[in-house]
């Protein structure tokens, strides 16, 4: 006989409710604890059912989301293949709200908006040639947000900082672009991570490209100059540069600024060679705008001359 | 002929028989480790050892981040899925099947206080799941290791043998792969979420002893302590509502009986945190340590209540 006397359950009962009284304020404390260190998992939203259906969910409530967000990505893969972005971006927003401390989610979910799907509508998809600068445009500012959101939730994290530095820095890619702003975002990256010197070269480089903060530029090209000529240090071939082109303007404010005599001596051929780059660089631009220009042309004339998509067929 | 009469007095004085016998614990953990490896349990590995390997090989598209990671999610999960199934089952079937083999009546009437025999039993379960998961943790450990140092050669090929239009995009592409493997390769702070799984499959081992002191039935011992585990993953929540403002009189009780019977799983899950990198103090392990001995005493204490006079 299996049986149990009822006083039994009741002290067995009691023991399990002051136990519960006692452990409860630890319980408490303690995930107030992980919540404090970022070690507990963020609340989740019961959107997040519908999205992931059933067997995820419990799997994500049984304590396996990281696992979740894995399989979710590996899943994305397909769509990714397919150049389905906008499939894309929802399985990596699924991604980013189920593991919000993941640094890859993030960045790889705008990587995804302003390379992969920007490069598919700029040489792939012409289907409607006069929306597609509007279209890159959207999927730069939706890269832009999504590594903003990133920022919310990896707060010490330098290289979300560094992408939108990056984002903000190509104006080959975005309208937008401005180098002041790109310089801000390269210093909070720097700040975060100061033993990345790169950090801090870019976000000079972006400062001295600032129009109104070549003043504000000019000591800290100095500085990098005078590190010295060793390779690793941070006198660099843009750092020279910038200083050779900047020197006029900060003259003109500061007559006292001289530029070192070895780069003075050498400033005809660093110019000579940054204008040949440059000009190589509009020209590619032009030519890289010409073909864009004809293809649109093209679709748009094949267009004209074929039926329209829903007239009924022969 | 006088013969000497045999000596018939006692040999000694016999040891005094002791109300509690760490050694005795140790002899039934022993037996109930024995008696569990001869179930055949050790026969996952060859399970866990597939899923880490495919892991390891498969979905070479993805990101050195995402494939790292990859590789650790399914091996940690695989490890507190093996942890909970041996938690749960091993410790179901103990009782009923000392019941069944007879063991259990040649046990308690020799003198062993049954406070000893479930302790036993308890340890017993436990060492099984901390030799499953430093085999787990060994062979995981080993994988993520030489994954981590193929990446880094393929990685550091692919950089030697590209053009960089600046120094700073090398140092970019350098300090993207140092991140990548840094942030998710084989790191110490990496144990601290197998000691977490760990620790739940405890407090899950003293669940499912407490239950299965008065289940009439394996199944029902299974599913109860499978039950108690899905509750308490959400324990936090009743908890929340219990401690709040916000709540009625009626959603408060219901929420206060969750919180007071039920323990707090999700407080174990920091392994979500230790994949993506998060360093776990030393002082939160602890805490974590105590808290499983805290949730042990109470529910070996209510075990030893319903057990210690259950007509067998």
């Amino acid at each position: 006989m299996n049986t149990v006397r009822p006083r039994k359950w009741l002290m067995a009962a009691l023991i399990l409710l002051v136990g519960g009284i006692a452990r409860l304020p630890l319980e408490h404390a303690f995930s107030k604890e992980l919540q404090t260190h970022r070690l507990a998992e963020e609340k989740i939203n019961l959107s997040l059912r519908d999205e992931l259906g059933q067997s995820f969910f419990i799997a994500v409530i049984g304590g396996f989301r990281s696992l979740v967000a894995s399989i979710v990505e590996v899943e994305n893969l397909d769509s990714w293949q397919e150049q389905n972005w906008a499939k894309v971006d929802a399985a990596y927003s699924l991604c980013t709200r189920l593991q919000p401390r993941e640094y890859h989610y993030w960045d790889f979910r705008a990587w995804m908006s302003s390379h992969n799907a920007f490069d598919y509508y700029l040489y792939e998809d012409m289907t409607r040639p006069g929306l597609q600068p509007w279209i890159r445009q959207n999927l730069v500012d939706h890269a832009i947000k999504v590594l903003k959101e990133g920022m919310e939730h990896l707060p010490d994290d330098y290289r979300l900082p560094r992408s939108l530095a990056m984002l903000m820095a190509d104006f080959d890619k975005n309208r937008d672009a401005n180098h002041f702003e790109a310089s801000q975002w390269y210093y909070k990256a720097w700040e975060l991570r100061p033993s990345l010197r790169f950090l801090r070269r870019n976000y000079i480089y972006n400062l001295a490209r600032s129009p109104g903060h070549e003043i504000e530029a000019w000591p800290l090209l100095m500085e990098m100059y005078n590190s010295g000529p060793d390779p690793t240090s941070d006198r660099t071939a843009t750092g020279m540069t910038l200083l050779v082109q900047l020197y006029p303007k900060v003259k003109a404010a500061l007559p006292e600024t001289t530029l070192p005599p070895e780069l003075a001596a050498k400033a005809p051929q660093i110019l000579a060679r940054e204008n040949a780059r440059l000009d190589r660089e509009v020209q590619q631009r032009q030519r890289q705008a010409d073909q864009l220009k004809e293809l649109e042309a093209t679709i748009l004339k094949n267009r004209q001359g074929s039926p329209p998509a829903d007239s009924p067929q022969r | 002929m006088a013969t000497a009469s045999p000596d018939i007095s006692p040999p000694g004085p016999y040891p005094r028989h002791r109300r509690f016998s760490l050694p005795r614990v140790l002899t039934l953990a022993g037996g109930t480790f024995t008696q569990l490896v001869r179930m055949k349990v050790f026969y996952f590995m060859a399970l866990f050892a597939v899923a880490v390997i495919a892991a390891s090989f498969a979905f070479a598209d993805l990101q050195t981040d995402g494939q790292l990671k990859l590789l650790k999610d399914v091996s940690l999960a695989s490890m507190s899925l093996f942890s909970m199934l041996f938690a749960i089952a091993g410790t179901a079937l103990l009782i009923p099947r000392d019941i069944e083999d007879r063991t259990l009546y040649t046990i308690l009437c020799k003198p062993v206080p049954r406070l000893e025999y479930l302790l036993g039993k308890l340890l017993g379960v436990v060492f099984l799941i901390f030799i499953s998961l430093i085999l787990m943790d060994v062979l995981f450990s080993a994988v993520l290791f030489l994954k981590e140092k193929s990446i880094i050669a393929e990685q550091i090929n692919i950089l030697q043998n590209r053009q960089f239009a600046s120094r700073e995009l090398l140092e970019a592409n350098i300090a993207a792969v140092s991140d990548a493997v840094t942030g998710q390769g084989l790191t110490w702070n990496l144990q601290n979420g197998v000691i977490a799984i760990f620790l739940k499959a405890i407090v899950l081992t003293g669940v499912t002893l407490l239950v299965s002191t008065f289940a009439s039935s394996t199944i029902f011992t299974i599913m109860t302590s499978l039950a108690i585990m899905v509750i308490g993953q959400a324990q936090s929540i009743a908890r929340d509502v219990l401690l709040g403002d916000d709540a009625s009189a009626v959603p408060r009780l219901i929420a206060g009986g969750i919180s007071l019977l039920f323990p707090d799983f999700k407080g174990f899950d920091i392994v979500d945190a230790v994949v993506t990198g998060s360093a776990v103090p030393a002082l939160v392990m602890a805490k974590m340590a105590g808290l499983t001995i805290v949730y042990l005493v109470i529910h070996l204490m209510a075990a030893y209540v319903i057990f210690s006079d259950k007509e067998l």
